[in-house]
């Protein structure tokens, strides 16, 4: 697709997109940190 | 009277590695705040360029795990020193944990603006291959129990699977792709250069003390495998003498 037959415009809304990102990766990472210190606990 | 090896009790995170999770908290907070409240919208992908303060940092803790993955393993094999083994193990897997969620995000950034959640785009490709590759290394390290074999394995693979790393950084130069091209000073406007910034440095701060963290719980692995007539965890296969 060449330059000028790109549709131009902003993309509407999508800030149910921006929530689901940070939130999972903000859960993710926590989860993570938190097996580490269970991890850590379980170490003979 | 020979040493027995750390306990957790022994080896608690370090003062300053409590101060890193706190500092890194703050700063990726206050990173993440202002791209979601105080930035503009982009001109083109409206709210949904949000995404770009949580992914591009994101991608530069992947790769900055993988590198030091890379420089452990490549250390590791200089000097054979089994320590450095912890730092690959540690940075390998938060490196894979990154990494998942960068493709992640992408995703979910890309529903919106590309109308797919997946496409075959040279830099998706090359990272898929790239978490797949670190993710085998892991699963490596798992079926090989002497310690100075699984050491040998894991370096010589970290440095095989780190080739993808610079192909997944120039994968939008090289080929055409519908990929943003790199972020520099001239295709990221300037007023997002701020939350961006701290946005980076906060995420590598966590991902530093996630290394940090991984790290002594390897380095317990380590001291356990090198204390005195110490067993490997799974018995070795029973072979049949030569006749």
């Amino acid at each position: 697709m060449s330059p000028e037959t790109v549709p131009a415009g902003v993309i509407e809304g999508g800030w149910e997109y921006v929530w689901a990102a940070y939130a999972l990766s903000w859960a993710a990472v926590l989860l993570y940190a938190w097996s580490l210190r269970r991890r850590g606990k379980r170490v003979p | 009277m020979t040493a027995s090896p750390p306990s957790p009790l022994e080896v608690p995170a370090p003062r300053w590695e409590r101060a890193l999770v706190l500092l890194a908290l703050l700063w990726v907070a206050a990173g993440h705040a202002w791209g979601l409240f105080l930035a503009p919208a982009e001109a083109n992908m409206g709210q949904t360029g949000r995404i770009l303060y949580l992914h591009v940092p994101t991608a530069w803790t992947a790769m900055a795990c993988f590198a030091a993955a890379f420089a452990g393993a490549v250390a590791g094999l200089w000097t054979g020193g089994a320590r450095w083994d912890a730092l690959v193990e540690a940075a390998i897997e938060v490196g894979v944990v990154f990494a998942v969620l960068l493709v992640v995000q992408g995703s979910i950034w890309a529903r919106p603006t590309w109308g797919v959640w997946w496409t075959w785009d040279p830099r998706l490709t090359t990272t898929a291959i790239l978490v797949v590759a670190f993710a085998g290394i892991l699963v490596l390290r798992g079926l090989l129990h002497r310690p100075e074999q699984r050491r040998t394995a894991t370096a010589v693979a970290t440095i095989a699977a780190f080739v993808d790393v610079p192909v997944v950084y120039f994968s939008v130069q090289w080929w055409r792709s519908l990929h943003q091209p790199l972020s520099r000073p001239d295709t990221v406007d300037f007023v997002m250069w701020g939350p961006l910034l701290v946005s980076v440095v906060g995420t590598l701060l966590v991902g530093a003390a996630l290394v940090a963290a991984r790290r002594r719980l390897a380095l317990v692995r380590v001291a356990r495998e090198q204390a005195p007539g110490h067993l490997p965890d799974r018995p070795e296969p029973l072979r049949l003498e030569d006749p």
